[in-house]
């Protein structure tokens, strides 16, 4: 059988399709290692199909995953996909298998994350079933005692946290500067630039939103910690997090009455815009850079 | 491409706004060129119920909801020999869905405009779109000219023809093709003043005010639309024969005269005032375009088809149209690889609904030779069931709301409803069907034949000898999923006593149907399959699929088990 899908018309030999696919998916990383299996996942239902599209789903689960840490844009349909990869694969497993189910939930977790934005009626909801899975995975983690693999973990509780909408969100805020203070602490810059600096740009977040402080006191040292997200942030390899990091450079700079800030935020919409994210570059720039 | 846009929009009307505005929220860089300057003048409109889900959509009904326009909640008729007003309210059927607006189309149109223009696309008014770049083989944008006539070529990955009647690419391309059974003029104008129509008719009931009225008169059809507290639309629909002949001024005089000899319209205008300068005159010929799609580019609302007014869709197809390109834009976006299916069932869709329009317009027509046909016995219902007795069947189609499968799908211009829905339709009239109906439907029955009963056993669906039943199709299709399309296979069987169903298996099981030749068993194309993808990871899968696939088929009778 061919190994490229892009050779073979789903509706003309959709097995063929399938097979080629979940060849590709062997064969490459990270976002092209998602889009194929989820061209295989595309044709190979569950029910007609219930080992290959295990398989499918656990890469196309897997591979989601990898471009969130990889800081790559996700699309909200591409992690519902996840999303639905993610449960399948679960529901495969046996419940005692180790260490599946750490990578599975963790992966459901990150993907629910990523399906959901503000305004969604089951924002709350998916944040909340997030976190769980996230949980969960990482009590997987410390049983295993795989620290790089427990700080990664940590890094997506540290997301969903900071992002979760209640009443009071100091206790919240101060559990997702715990998690993020973890995680930076075992994924250094040496040991995963990216990861470093999603830790970095977090903690800025967050140390701006806390409820009980006053933002202007803590402006420079969001700076600080945005600046030295961007010192090791890769522009072309993670567009996504070095926009992020402008971002949290630039409201750092606005809260602290800079001028600057605009400089930041047309950076940061040109990454946006350069990640694929066009829509949110345009909303970056009729909120902060229109007159 | 040179101009960077991801989609170039020709026409800011409902389906170009809409589909341009629905877009941009995904993030697509979006320019939307308009010959005229909103607001401009338009035709009507009355709109139905189906507009609300598009709306709702693209973020627009708030906008409309809270512009004041009036609103609706039913139609009424006084159509065949009898003149006993007939009126249907949206909420027998559709409780959720149970009213629209009567609409000044400037307005309206302007609306929608802006909100496209506030979600970040970019309008350029007063542009005209002149014919695509490239042929119909590969276009990859469209000429333009601008208001001091300059022309320019404006570039982009998909272009999209929303120029409404003008369908510019149908024209380009020679794809339009008229329906010679719809082919009508209309005469309209703008009266202040007047009376209600609850008034009118003694309904009693005040929400019939915001109702269009449909009359029919000797020289074809008159409407009456209560666009505003002060402002009626009034139009009159005839054959273009009849009035080739008339001179702009005779036109007005003809419009006038046909308008005050009816006596139902002529009380609802009593006290008020004609407000137009002279009559303005339509062509209401009803086209489909052979193709809405092609290699870089697609066609939609009245671009791709324009259906005779008489049932008011045409805002609803245009913004369903809308809706529907869109979600088969996102997914070939979202999942390239399935492009060409999202594209084939953008057009599928649409046509489908169109069809289902404009055999109802068919029919109506066909009814006003007849005053004694369907729609006029079907007031006499006193109780509609939800299976969709006649009455329903036609309040769900005049509502407009599409997507719910299976009762519009299936009308058919003879007699306007499948045999299935006829069977329906006989159990729920409450009076006896007259002797040319009956033949008519009967005839159309014996079209459909007869099959032997079939029986089934219990024997092993893979041990059997599957034998293709006699008037089965399938091809790959998408089917929706949330926001995103996924494939599938779409199986169509023409069922003896039933019409055409759909059946809808895994896309993967296409293989198997293709080796549906009526000679080999269900475990000969097991082997076959296994045969040709031994080694893959779904060679141990495969067997199973063949069973499932051949199990769902002889559950609906389309494969014989035995």
């Amino acid at each position: 059988m061919t190994s490229d899908a892009s050779t073979v018309d789903p509706a003309v030999d959709p097995l063929g399709f399938a097979v080629a696919a979940m060849g590709d998916a062997a064969t490459t990383e990270t976002e092209g290692r998602f889009a194929a299996a989820r061209r295989a996942w595309a044709v190979l239902d569950s029910k007609s199909f219930p080992r290959a599209s295990v398989e499918a789903a656990r890469t196309m689960a897997l591979g989601l995953r990898a471009m969130a840490q990889a800081g790559q844009a996700v699309t909200r349909a591409q992690a519902r996909d996840a999303v639905e990869a993610a449960e399948r694969w679960l529901e495969s497993l046996p419940g005692s298998e180790q260490p599946a189910p750490a990578d599975a939930q963790e992966a459901r977790g990150v993907a629910r994350r990523l399906a959901t934005v503000p305004g969604d009626d089951d924002h709350a909801r998916m944040l909340e079933s997030s976190a769980m899975d996230l949980l969960a995975a990482a009590q997987y983690r410390q049983t295993a005692g795989d620290a790089a693999a427990a700080a990664r973990t940590d890094l997506e509780i540290s997301e969903v946290f900071a992002i979760y909408p209640t009443d009071d969100r100091a206790p919240l805020i101060e559990r997702a500067v715990g998690h993020a203070r973890r995680a930076a602490a075992t994924l250094t810059a040496d040991v995963d630039a990216t990861a470093h600096a999603r830790c970095q740009l977090l903690l800025s977040g967050l140390l701006l939103d806390h409820p009980k402080t006053e933002p202007r006191q803590f402006a420079s040292a969001a700076q600080g910690l945005a600046d030295s997200a961007l010192k090791v942030v890769d522009d072309e390899r993670a567009p996504l997090v070095a926009a992020r990091a402008w971002q949290a450079r630039a409201r750092a700079l606005k809260i602290s009455g800079s001028a600057d800030h605009k400089a930041g935020y047309a950076r940061a919409a040109e990454l946006l815009a350069a990640a694929g994210l066009a829509a949110e570059s345009r909303e970056l720039r009729r909120q902060h850079l229109c007159a | 491409m040179s101009n960077g846009y991801d989609a170039l929009i020709l026409g800011g009307g409902p389906a170009g706004s809409t589909l341009a505005t629905l877009l941009a929220q995904d993030g697509l860089r979006v320019a939307l060129v308009e010959r005229e300057h909103m607001p401009r003048p338009h035709v009507g409109e009355s709109l139905i119920p189906g507009v609300l889900p598009a709306l709702d959509a693209s973020g627009a009904l708030p906008l409309v909801q809270e512009a004041g326009f009036t609103q609706k909640f039913g139609a009424t008729y006084i159509w065949g020999r009898s003149r006993e007003p007939w009126t249907v309210k949206f909420s027998e059927v559709y409780p959720d869905q149970a009213f629209a607006w009567q609409v000044d189309r400037a307005r309206f149109d302007k609306l929608l405009l802006d909100h496209a223009a506030a979600e970040g696309v970019e309008v350029r008014q007063g542009v005209t779109a002149l014919g695509p770049v490239g042929s119909a083989d590969d276009v990859q944008g469209a000429r333009v000219r601008a208001e001091d006539g300059r022309e320019r070529a404006l570039t982009a990955d998909l272009t999209i023809d929303a120029t409404g009647q003008d369908a510019l690419f149908g024209r380009v391309f020679r794809t339009r093709q008229y329906n010679t059974a719809l082919r009508h003029v209309a005469f309209y104008g703008h009266w202040s003043g007047g009376r209600d129509l609850d008034a009118v008719l003694g309904s009693g009931d005040a929400k019939d005010a915001g109702n269009i009225l449909i009359v029919t008169v000797p020289d074809g059809w008159i409407w009456h639309i209560p666009i505003a507290d002060t402002m009626r639309s009034v139009g009159l629909v005839t054959d273009p024969n009849a009035v080739a002949n008339l001179s702009a001024a005779n036109r007005t005089d003809y419009y006038l005269a046909q308008v005050r000899a009816c006596p139902e319209i002529a009380a609802l205008l009593e006290g008020g005032e004609w407000v137009s300068e002279g009559v303005e005159a339509l062509s209401d010929w009803s086209f489909f375009c052979s193709r809405f799609t092609g290699p870089g580019y697609l066609q939609v609302g009245d671009a791709a088809c324009f259906i005779d007014p008489i049932l008011s869709t045409g805002v609803t197809l245009a913004v369903n149209g809308a809706l529907r390109a869109a979600r088969a834009i996102r997914t070939g976006r979202a999942s390239p690889w399935l492009k060409g299916l999202a594209m084939d069932w953008y057009e599928t869709e649409y046509r489908s609904i169109a069809t289902d329009f404009a055999d109802l317009a068919e029919h109506w027509y066909g009814g006003h030779a007849d005053a004694d046909a369907w729609f006029w016995r079907a007031k006499k219902l006193a109780d509609p069931t939800r299976n969709f007795s006649i009455r329903q069947a036609f309040i769900h189609l005049s509502a407009g709301v599409t997507g719910t499968q299976g009762a519009g799908g299936q009308l058919r211009s003879a007699g306007g409803y499948s045999p299935r829905q006829l069977e329906l339709i006989y159990d729920n009239l409450a009076t006896n069907l007259d002797a040319d109906s009956q033949t008519e439907i009967s005839q159309v029955e014996a079209r459909f034949g007869q099959s032997p009963p079939r029986t089934h056993t219990t024997t092993s669906v893979l041990l059997g000898r599957p034998r293709l039943g006699e008037a089965i199709s399938f091809r790959a299709h998408m089917a929706e999923h949330e926001e995103l399309l996924r494939p599938i296979t779409r199986v169509t069987r023409v069922h003896p006593n039933a019409g055409p169903e759909h059946i809808e298996l895994p896309i993967a099981a296409l293989p198997v149907l293709e080796r549906l030749d009526g000679r080999r068993s269900g475990l000969d194309i097991a082997a076959d399959l296994r045969e040709r993808y031994a080694g893959t990871p779904i060679e141990r899968d495969l067997r199973d699929l063949v069973s499932a696939t051949l199990q769902r088929l002889a559950e609906t009778g389309a494969v014989d088990i035995a």
